[in-house]
């Protein structure tokens, strides 16, 4: 998927759209995965000392897990499915961008 | 490879090997484990898990290969390395039938047959309640009866799991067939409903120790997801790290899209 949310996040650039990763990887292992896939999205570390880890707390059973966010960060989409996450967020972005104009 | 890639199109052969290796690890006793002789159950088995591994190691590498090519992925049916074993493992159980020794084959042909003949899994289930619900040997199929609800209509699903809930003398069985009993109303019922409720408070009395835990895990997940994870409900906020030491917020974003991707390099 690296390919398509890659090109994901040029395609949005400019419009009221972030993709945030959250990753559970070890740190030099994600910098590693950032640097080879030229990987454009910032991260979160899932794990951090001194408190529970964020897939638990967002109760994440399956890598990769997608939640779509609105503006309003109420939950549109949650699942597996990398295409239909970004069919649910394209359509809300252009809401979001067509009610601001 | 990116395996990331290969979850994503979630094709039959990826669920079906996701499944192998979920049920692989619930089962890593080989005979040298057991500190006894093989027996004639454990040499049949590890010649079904050889042909399947074989079998799975041919798909993933035809994947690959397609993948690679840009090609589209050949079709895998994953009851196929099963198929020339389902008379072998019935042949076992009918030998042995009415003791403990039956019982081996009874579980595989459970594991084994649900998807590819559901009928044929059907009767081995009625067998070992009827006959073995009291087994000591039952351990194996425990999580199995989990998911029972999965292929067979569930108001025989019910009646076959209240047998061993009520008669297994293996504490994992029961707990699991309360599970299979409960787990698809926590899952679906309306959240305001009695039988909601019910479920949510039958389920939470299980205790933490059984299934290696995962029981308890798998019940606490759903109830969250359901609870506070739904379409519509408003997300927690996140603060955290990025990979560069960086404090931020999901909130940051407010008033965006947000496309949050939990992802890890495999």
């Amino acid at each position: 998927m690296y390919p398509h949310e890659r090109s994901l996040v040029e395609e949005m650039k400019d419009q009221p759209f972030a993709l945030i990763g959250v990753n559970s990887d070890g740190l030099d292992k994600a910098r590693q995965a950032v640097e080879k896939n030229e990987l454009n999205w910032r991260s979160f570390q899932d794990s951090a000392e001194g408190r529970s880890d964020i897939s638990e707390d967002w109760y994440v059973q399956g890598w990769p897990t997608i939640v779509v966010l609105d503006g309003e960060r109420k939950i549109r989409y949650r699942g597996h499915d990398g295409h239909e996450a970004t069919a649910v967020a394209k359509q809300l972005t252009a809401q979001v961008s067509g009610g601001s104009r | 490879m990116d395996m990331r890639h290969l979850a994503q199109r979630s094709t039959p052969w990826v669920a079906a090997v996701t499944l192998a290796l979920a049920a692989s690890g619930q089962t890593p006793t080989p005979a040298t484990a057991k500190a006894k002789p093989q027996t004639e159950f454990d040499a049949l088995e590890a010649e079904f898990d050889a042909a399947w591994k074989a079998y799975r190691d041919q798909a993933m590498a035809a994947i690959k290969a397609a993948d690679e090519a840009e090609e589209p992925r050949p079709e895998f049916d994953r009851h196929e390395p099963v198929r020339p074993f389902i008379p072998r493992f019935r042949e076992g159980a009918e030998k042995h039938a009415g003791t403990d020794q039956a019982v081996p084959y009874l579980i595989w042909l459970v594991d084994n047959c649900a998807g590819a003949e559901p009928s044929l899994a059907q009767t081995a289930l009625d067998t070992l309640a009827d006959d073995h619900v009291a087994s000591a040997e039952l351990q194996d199929l425990g999580r199995q009866l989990g998911g029972v609800k999965d292929w067979l209509d569930a108001a025989q699903a019910d009646a076959l799991l209240a047998k061993f809930e009520a008669g297994s003398t293996v504490a994992d069985v029961r707990g699991w067939a309360t599970f299979g009993r409960h787990f698809n109303t926590l899952s679906e019922a309306a959240l305001d409903s009695t039988e909601y409720a019910t479920a949510r408070e039958t389920l939470s009395a299980l205790d933490e120790s059984l299934g290696r835990g995962m029981l308890a895990r798998r019940v606490q997940a759903e109830i969250g997801l359901r609870e506070q994870f739904a379409l519509g409900m408003v997300a927690p906020d996140i603060v955290g790290m990025d990979l560069d030491g960086v404090e931020f917020k999901l909130s940051d974003y407010a008033g965006k899209v947000v496309f949050l991707d939990f992802w890890g390099d495999w």
